[in-house]
C-alpha cells in the first residue's frame, strides 16, 4: 500500500481526487485538506508516499508547500487548473504535473510513476536502510534487510533478526511509519511482516521460515492487496 | 468624384482671380485703350503660364520630392534659381521678342527711345513670391492638417484596441478552476451541475459580446456581477462569507461593462484564505443618478505575491478605465489598512 493525502483549496477540486485515490486499490487516502498547514501536521507525523498538491491556494502556494517539505520520500503531483506554472513545477522536483480537469487515465498514469519512485526509494532504503533503536540503554543498529518480522507485546515491540532479537519500548505503529509501506505489511494486530521475507501464505495465516503468523481479520484487505502486488 | 470637381473649380476660380491681378495692379493710363490688346500679349501668356506650371511643380513636385527628404539646399537652389530667371524674364523677352508692349501707346510714348526693363524686375519677382508662397504655404497646411487627423486616428484605434484589452480580462485561473469544479459536480451526477454551467455559460456571453458596447444596462452588469460571485462561492470553502447587496432603483441605468470586476476579482485573490474566516461585502447602490460601489475584505498573508509580478494590474487597469470613460465624473478611494482593504467607487452616471 502506498499513502497519499491531497490538499486543494477548493473542495469540489478534491472531490476528484478523492474519488480517483478511492478507486485505486494500492493507494491509501490519509487525508484531504483545503488548508495547507493541517497537511503539514500530517506529513510531519505520518509516513506519505504521494502528495497530491495543488499550486494556486490562497495561503500558501503548492511550490513553496512542496519545497518545505523535510521529507524526500514524498512524491509530490502538482495539480492546476492554469498551466503558467508547469517549469517551476518540475524544479522543485515534482514526479508528475497535471491540468485540471484530471481525466482518470492520466491520473492513474501519475499514480504509476509515482509508485515507481516510491518503490525505487523503498528498495534502497531496504537494502541500504537501517535504525537506530534503544533497547537496554544501548542503541543498537538493525538493517532493514535483516528484519525477519516484527511482534508487538503492548508498548514493547520485539523486532527478529536471523540470530537474535531486539526488545525496545515502541508500538507497531509508530515502526510501521518509519519502514518502507511496499515491503513491510501489517499482517496481524501484533505482527509486521517484510513481503520478501514471507516463504508461504495460505488463507488464514502465513509462514516465514519455521514461525508461524496469522493473518488479522480486520488486516487480511490491505495484506492481500499488497501480495496482489508481488503477484507473479 | 464631387469632390473633386469642386476642387478643381477652386483651382479654376482661384487662377481666375490671380490672372486678374493686373487689371488692378497694373499702372492705368490715364488715357482709355491699351486694354485689353496690351495688357493680354505673348508676354502675359508666357510668364502666366510660367508662374501656373511653377505653382503645381512646387507642391507636387519640389515640395514631396525634395522638401520632405530633407534636401533643403537643393530645395533653396532651385527656388532661387526660378527667381533670377523670373526675375531676368522681362529683359530675355525683349532681347528675343522685342518689346514688351508692342501697340503704340502712352506709355510707350512716355518711356525713353531705348527703355530697357531692369536685369532683375521686381514686378515679377514679387509675383513669383506670391506665387511661391501660396503653392508652398497651402501644400503645408494641407499635409499638417493630414498628419493631424492621421495622428488623432491612431491615438483613437490606440484607445480603443487598449479599452478592448482591458475589457476582455477574465481569468484563466477563473475559467479553468470553475470548469473542473463543474467537472467535478457532474462526475457525482450533482443537480448543481445544470445551474453552474448556466451561470458560467451566461457569464461567457456577458464577456464576449455585451462587453464590445460602450454602455450596458447596468442591470446586465449585476445580473453578470451575482453570477461571478456565485461561481466564487462554489469555488470556495464555507470559510468565505460573501455578501452582496444591491440597492436604489437600478432600471434604466447604463454603465460601461465589466467595470467592477476587477475590484471583486480582486477580493477573491487576495482576500479569502481556507485557515481564517474570510469574509466579503460588496455593495452597489444608486441614488439620484450616482452609483456608490464599496468592496470590503480582509487582508491574509499570501504567498501568491510571490508567484506573479503583475499584482495589483487588476486594480491599475480599471483605474485607467474609469479615467479613459468617466474622466471627471468619478472618485476612487482605496483604503488599505494592515488588515483589510476597501474600495469606494462614487460616479455619476
Amino acid at each position: 500500500m502506498l499513502t497519499c493525502i491531497a490538499v486543494d483549496d477548493e473542495p469540489l477540486a478534491l472531490e476528484v481526487i478523492k474519488k480517483y485515490i478511492a478507486k485505486i486499490y494500492f493507494l491509501e487516502l490519509k487525508g484531504s485538506f483545503t488548508d495547507p498547514f493541517e497537511a503539514r501536521q500530517m506529513l510531519d507525523n505520518t509516513r506519505i508516499d504521494i502528495l497530491f498538491l495543488d499550486i494556486q491556494m490562497p495561503d500558501i502556494n503548492g511550490i513553496e508547500f512542496s519545497k518545505s517539505i523535510s521529507s524526500k520520500n514524498t512524491a509530490v503531483v502538482f495539480t492546476t487548473a492554469f498551466s503558467e506554472y508547469a517549469v517551476e513545477g518540475f524544479n522543485v522536483d515534482a514526479i508528475d504535473y497535471l491540468l485540471k480537469p484530471i481525466e482518470y487515465d492520466r491520473f492513474l498514469k501519475s499514480v504509476y510513476k509515482a509508485k515507481e519512485y516510491v518503490d525505487y526509494l523503498n528498495n534502497q532504503e531496504l537494502h541500504e536502510g537501517y535504525l537506530f533503536v534503544k533497547s537496554d540503554y544501548q542503541m543498537v543498529k538493525i538493517n532493514l534487510k535483516d528484519i525477519l518480522y516484527i511482534e508487538g507485546l503492548d508498548d514493547y515491540i520485539k523486532i527478529y533478526l536471523p540470530h537474535k532479537s531486539v526488545l525496545t519500548l515502541m508500538t507497531l505503529k509508530t515502526i510501521m511509519q518509519k519502514l518502507p509501506s511496499n515491503e513491510f505489511v501489517r499482517v496481524h494486530r501484533s505482527y509486521i511482516a517484510p513481503i520478501s521475507k514471507i516463504d508461504h501464505v495460505s488463507k488464514s495465516k502465513i509462514k516465514i521460515g519455521e514461525k508461524e503468523i496469522p493473518i488479522g481479520v480486520s488486516y487480511s484487505d490491505s495484506f492481500f492487496s499488497a501480495m496482489e502486488n508481488k503477484l507473479g | 468624384m464631387n469632390k473633386k470637381v469642386l476642387h478643381i473649380s477652386i483651382h479654376i476660380a482661384a487662377w481666375a482671380c490671380f490672372l486678374m491681378l493686373p487689371l488692378v495692379f497694373f499702372p492705368r493710363p490715364k488715357e482709355s485703350g491699351y486694354f485689353p490688346e496690351q495688357a493680354f500679349n505673348l508676354y502675359f501668356i508666357l510668364i502666366n503660364i510660367f508662374y501656373i506650371a511653377f505653382y503645381y511643380f512646387n507642391s507636387a513636385v519640389l515640395i514631396p520630392r525634395v522638401l520632405e527628404r530633407k534636401k533643403t539646399l537643393a530645395y533653396t537652389i532651385i527656388i532661387l534659381c526660378l527667381l533670377i530667371f523670373v526675375g531676368m524674364f522681362p529683359r530675355l523677352y525683349q532681347y528675343f521678342f522685342g518689346d514688351i508692349l508692342k501697340i503704340g501707346s502712352a506709355i510707350r510714348s512716355n518711356r525713353p527711345r531705348n527703355f530697357r526693363p531692369p536685369l532683375l524686375s521686381p514686378g515679377s519677382i514679387s509675383i513669383f513670391l506670391l506665387v511661391f508662397i501660396f503653392s508652398t504655404g497651402i501644400k503645408v497646411i494641407n499635409q499638417w492638417l493630414q498628419s493631424e487627423r492621421r495622428s488623432k486616428q491612431i491615438e483613437n484605434e490606440k484607445l480603443n484596441t487598449e479599452l478592448s484589452f482591458l475589457k476582455a480580462q477574465i481569468n484563466p485561473h477563473f475559467l479553468f478552476n470553475t470548469l473542473n469544479n463543474i467537472y467535478s459536480l457532474a462526475a457525482d451526477r450533482s443537480e448543481l451541475t445544470a445551474p453552474a454551467v448556466m451561470k458560467l455559460s451566461s457569464i461567457m456571453r456577458y464577456v464576449l459580446t455585451e462587453a464590445k458596447n460602450d454602455l450596458v444596462p447596468l442591470e446586465k452588469e449585476i445580473q453578470f456581477i451575482s453570477d461571478y460571485i456565485e461561481l466564487q462561492k462554489m469555488r470556495s470553502t464555507n470559510k468565505t462569507l460573501v455578501s452582496f447587496t444591491v440597492a436604489g432603483d437600478i432600471t434604466g441605468k447604463q454603465v460601461s461593462p465589466l467595470l467592477f470586476l476587477p475590484f471583486i476579482e480582486n477580493a477573491f485573490k487576495y482576500g479569502i484564505s481556507t485557515r481564517e474566516l474570510s469574509p466579503i461585502d460588496i455593495l452597489l447602490e444608486t441614488e439620484n443618478g450616482t452609483l456608490d460601489f464599496r468592496v470590503k475584505n480582509n487582508k491574509h498573508v499570501n504567498s501568491m505575491l510571490k508567484l506573479s509580478a503583475n499584482t495589483g494590474i487588476g486594480i491599475q487597469n480599471a483605474r485607467r478605465r474609469l479615467q479613459l470613460l468617466y474622466e471627471n465624473q468619478y472618485q476612487l478611494n482605496i483604503t488599505d489598512e494592515s488588515s483589510t482593504y476597501a474600495i469606494h467607487l462614487n460616479m455619476t452616471l
